[in-house]
């Protein structure tokens, strides 16, 4: 098991490679650069921006600049002082000039906190409702689910939003976008934790139509998949009560293959998150590259494009440990 | 004495989309203490549909239209839910045909077995445990402490089956149920789970129904053999008479298959309705006119032995 | 070839008793016909804009006068700002102005009906200054009904292409990735190391880095690439090509699959052992029986695209005006408080979620229908 862990991680390492090579070659190729909007700009003057170029080396070859940005990540030595270390160097951000990764870490944070709120409820709505439409199956709330789920998952998650905003300024019943209110700062801990809530419903809401539309399916083709099973038919003869044999056995194994959903799940969400972001002003790494990309400012994107995909890629290795910690075949193999 | 269980005009039909299937038509055998019967047939026959009857197992769209099944004199389809799991796994049991899909992949063996002791019985985990071990060495697996904590797929094919033999036994029984134990097996181990089952059959005092497709592995274990085709019986008797001298030309085409390898012609059909003539007819090597005009009664043709055939005392070995 | 002509036969009846997928090609039915038919249906063309009525709600559809008598024929009332500039109208039922159909439009370009009549009229019209808008109008005044109409031009055709293409990639790559794995190619000797490509690991590995991007992130990076001020033309094209790209390793992997199955098969050693060229093998014997499953696969795939091109207008980032497209025209409602007031610019949103409520609806149906495992 530990050695499972350990080839994944190693994968992953290359696969990061990988990526930070790909982020690198996509705003490399990408026309134009900040500092060329800023020498539009007469006040400027052209020593100036020459200074910019030199400071950050856009005048090295490319593949020195991939190096050098490569070994900004990694942790490294600053200066030649062996005793400060320095990592996470993402390089400057030239629109707000700070360090990218005091934008990234936060940007990452409200993510991720959108993104671990619609899992939380998604599967807690998701997986009973599946269970009920396969035990009930072709019964009325299988038959219900089965639309619902259609338009849930045909519905676009930015236009979701905007319909939500639009409800929500009709109605002042939720903030319109963003993360936190006006007078945060002044709020007592319970006041902050209850205006993020309320800032986070609606985001939350849109996520998860989406997602619960396709766990439901999922969870309930699944459940109806192993109930055909021989093993069910078996505890079925030993005399197990229908409500064992179903959440005992049958659950347990329909469960299975979801356990992988889970991993994926941030990846799905990731991608939808950023429409959301957008939409509802939400300060994540969606919006941040969002800006970042009108505002070319590369540094930026080329670090939000690596967080985003290691978060993904963390996502896949938590869904790959999972399944091997609650699949006997594949941990004992 | 009340034989231990006693099927009479027993009627399955299977509702489907394509039409009504006649998987069953009025079948009766009975069947006495400690003693083992094999019924033989080949697939589609209706014998596993039979089986599952037994335990009101059987799935949608199946449907008992008619029939009584006594057993120790109580009528099993008409009892409730929750009588009806008194008997399963406790008074009569059933394995199945592949003992890979037949366990849970999820859980150890050792849980299993436990887990039918505890559906039945007031124990501790720990006395479970224990009687579950005692089982796994009743069906021989050797090792039985380290196998307890194994998963289905750890073990071979004859272990597996050995465990569900376990699992079954675990309540002590006085019926039990095996449909085709022994085909997803290898032949080796075909003889030895026979083996098995026959001496198990003794030292837990039950009864045995053994079905399978092949009547070569009939005279291993069973007293009395039941021969079905397309849903009826179509031939009974002691496991001797039939062998030495089949009274009709299916059980003759099915030995003659097994001994030397010469199938029978044509296919089993599938009923959509009842039967006007002998189902076997259009395979059969006696059938005249008479055969095409009414479905044959069940002739005494001896002692405990019954044939479903107009042209019964013509069939010779 | 190996597909009979009965399977497909036995697929249609399949799909027809599935009453939600008959449903789906309808709507898809529905929204392609008025596609094509836009020019004719739409009372207005794209660029058409009435100054004076920007953010005008719905006209509303009377068949009752003001006097109470009631009319066979439909009309409208014009309307009035007032107060000035502040988008409000009030109607005027001094006159009225029926609902003409097939009218004759002169104050509009001609168009040509299906690219070979040109002709001005138009399934509906009402007299100057009255309007029909049926949806309302935009910040500018243009017909949203109008827009959607045309604007389902794009959206309903770069599913298709964007699907073909990446199809047409995914496929080869697939096709060759299935067909080379574990057989490297030999490049020949070299001082007793024997280098050779083993395409597949390639192929396979490079479309896993792809897929490690979540895929609007990857979008929009990629989207960066292009220069911003390029010809609307251009940029649909591009944003094909871009869709495509991201698209390419789910399909290049599933038709792997198929292949390494189809690979070890009878007929594909005969034809090799006649001689026919991997090429050959490739296309002639492997790409059509996994033809039903990709049909599958691709329907369901065509919604991705349809979003795709609709979120990157949203961001002004795609399909630019004066081309109507469902995504750019929602990029109004950016602004909360047009949103508020005029909710009739979500209208789009509208059409884009029932066209890919069609493609999934379609795209279930045909998986079911085709589905060996799902015939009773």
């Amino acid at each position: 098991m530990i050695r499972y862990i350990g080839e994944r991680l190693l994968l992953m390492l290359f696969l990061l490679l990988g990526i930070s090579f790909i982020s690198f070659l996509i705003m490399q190729l990408a026309p134009g650069n900040y500092l060329d909007t800023l020498a539009m700009n007469p006040q400027i003057s052209p020593a100036y921006i020459a200074h910019m170029k030199e400071k950050f080396g856009l005048n090295l070859p490319w593949y020195v600049q991939y190096f050098r940005w490569l070994l900004g990540i990694l942790p490294h030595p600053v200066n030649g002082n062996w005793h400060h270390w320095d990592y996470f160097d993402f390089g400057i951000s030239f629109s707000q000039q700070i360090p990218v990764f005091s934008i990234l870490k936060p940007a990452m944070m409200n993510t991720l906190i959108l993104a671990l709120a619609t899992i939380v409820v998604s599967w807690f709505i998701a997986v009973p409702m599946g269970v009920y439409a396969a035990v009930k199956q072709n019964g009325p709330f299988d038959q219900a689910s089965i639309f619902l789920a259609y338009i849930g998952f045909a519905i676009p998650d930015f236009f979701l939003a905007m319909l939500l905003l639009f409800l929500a300024s009709r109605t002042h019943l939720f903030p319109i976008g963003g993360m936190i209110g006006r007078d945060y700062e002044y709020l007592s801990p319970w006041g902050k934790l209850i205006d993020l809530f309320h800032h986070l419903f609606l985001p939350v809401l849109v996520l998860t139509v989406g997602n619960v539309a396709y766990l439901m399916r999922q969870m309930r083709a699944s459940l109806l998949d192993v109930l055909r099973a021989e093993y069910i038919q078996t505890a079925r003869a030993k005399g197990l009560r229908e409500r064992i044999v179903i959440f005992r056995h049958a659950l347990r194994n329909a469960l299975n293959p979801m356990i992988t959903l889970f991993g994926f799940e941030l990846g799905f969400l990731l991608s939808g998150a950023l429409a959301v972001e957008i939409v509802m002003s939400w300060p994540g790494l969606g919006r941040v590259i969002y800006e970042a990309i009108i505002q070319k400012d590369l540094y930026v994107v080329m670090g939000d494009l690596m967080v985003s995909s290691v978060l993904l890629i963390v996502g896949n290795l938590l869904a790959d440990i999972l399944l091997a910690w609650v699949d006997p075949r594949i941990r004992y193999d | 004495m009340i034989p231990l269980l006693e099927i009479k005009n027993l009627t399955i039909r299977f509702f489907t989309d394509d039409g009504v299937i006649h998987a069953v038509e009025d079948f009766s055998f009975s069947l006495p203490k400690n003693k083992t019967l094999g019924i033989v047939g080949e697939s589609g026959s209706g014998k596993s549909v039979t089986a599952l009857s037994i335990l009101r197992l059987i799935p949608s769209p199946g449907k008992i239209l008619r029939g009584q099944i006594l057993f120790e004199g109580t009528d099993i389809l008409t009892l409730p839910e929750s009588e009806l799991y008194k008997i399963r796994g406790n008074r009569i049991s059933m394995i199945f045909q592949d003992p890979m899909t037949s366990l849970n992949p999820l859980f150890t063996v050792g849980y299993q077995i436990a887990e039918a002791v505890t559906a039945h019985q007031k124990v501790s985990r720990q006395e479970a445990k224990s009687r579950a071990l005692a089982l796994l060495e009743a069906v021989k697996i050797p090792e039985a402490k380290k196998r307890f904590n194994a998963y289905p797929h750890q073990l071979s094919g004859g272990m597996r089956q050995r465990v569900m033999i376990a699992m079954a036994l675990s309540c002590n029984p006085s019926l039990l149920i095996a449909d085709e134990p022994t085909t997803a097996l290898d032949v080796t181990v075909q003889k030895q789970i026979l083996e098995l089952i026959a001496e198990l059959q003794k030292d837990f005092q039950m009864s045995v129904i053994l079905i399978t497709h092949n009547l070569g592995i009939i005279s291993e274990v069973c007293d009395q053999v039941l021969v079905m085709y397309a849903g009826r019986c179509v031939e009974e008797g002691p496991v001797s008479s039939i062998f030495r001298a089949p009274r009709h030309p299916y059980t003759f085409g099915l030995l003659r298959s097994v001994e030397k390898m010469i199938p029978i012609p044509g296919q089993l059909p599938i009923l959509k309705e009842s039967a006007v003539a002998c189902t076997f007819a259009p395979r059969c090597f006696l059938a005249a006119e008479k055969c095409r005009q009414g479905e044959p009664p069940l002739f005494d043709v001896e002692e405990n032995h019954q044939s479903r055939c107009w042209f019964h005392d013509q069939v010779q070995i | 070839m190996i597909k009979g002509r009965t399977e497909w036969h036995i697929a249609k009846r399949q799909l027809r008793k599935n009453k939600l997928a008959v449903f789906g090609f309808w709507l898809l039915a529905v929204l392609y016909f008025l596609m094509i038919f836009a020019d004719f249906i739409a009372p207005y063309d794209q660029a058409f804009s009435d100054g004076e009525k920007n953010f005008h709600p719905p006209v509303a559809i009377h068949f009752i006068d003001a006097e109470g008598h009631f009319h066979l024929t439909p009309f409208v009332y014009n309307t009035i700002e007032r107060p000035k500039f502040s988008r409000h109208y009030l109607p005027d039922p001094s006159h009225r102005y029926p609902i003409h159909f097939f009218y004759k439009n002169t104050t509009l370009v001609e168009h040509s009906l299906l690219f070979l009549f040109p002709t001005s009229v138009h399934l509906l019209g009402v007299d100057e200054p009255a309007r029909i808008f049926i949806f309302g109008t935009d910040d500018s005044g243009r017909d949203v009904f109008t827009r959607i109409l045309y604007g389902s031009r794009v959206a309903l055709t770069i599913g298709i292409i964007g699907v073909l293409v990446s199809y047409a990639l995914g496929v080869l790559i697939g096709a060759l990735s299935g067909y080379y794995a574990g057989k490297p190619i030999p490049l020949g000797w070299w001082k007793g190391w024997k280098p050779s490509i083993d395409v597949d690991n390639w192929i396979q590995r490079s479309g896993e880095m792809l897929l490690m991007f979540p895929s609007l992130y990857l979008l929009l990076g990629l989207r960066a690439l292009i220069p911003e001020h390029l010809s609307s033309a251009k940029v649909y094209f591009l944003i094909v090509i871009l869709l495509s790209f991201i698209r390419w390793p789910a399909i290049a992997r599933v038709v792997r699959a198929m292949v390494l199955s189809i690979r070890e098969r009878e007929f594909v050693l005969a034809a090799e052992a006649i001689g026919c060229s991997n090429f050959r093998i490739i296309w002639r014997h492997i790409v059509p029986n996994t033809f039903s499953q990709i049909i599958v696969f691709v329907t369901l795939s065509i919604p991705s695209f349809i979003l795709g091109e609709a979120f990157l207008s949203y961001l002004d980032l795609g399909i630019r005006e004066p081309q109507a497209s469902w995504g750019n025209m929602l990029t109004q409602a950016q602004d909360v408080v047009a949103l508020t007031h005029y909710p009739w610019i979500l209208l789009p949103g509208f059409f884009i979620f029932i066209t890919v409520l069609g493609f999934n609806l379609l795209g279930d149906g045909l998986r079911d229908a085709l589905d060996p495992k799902m015939r009773s």
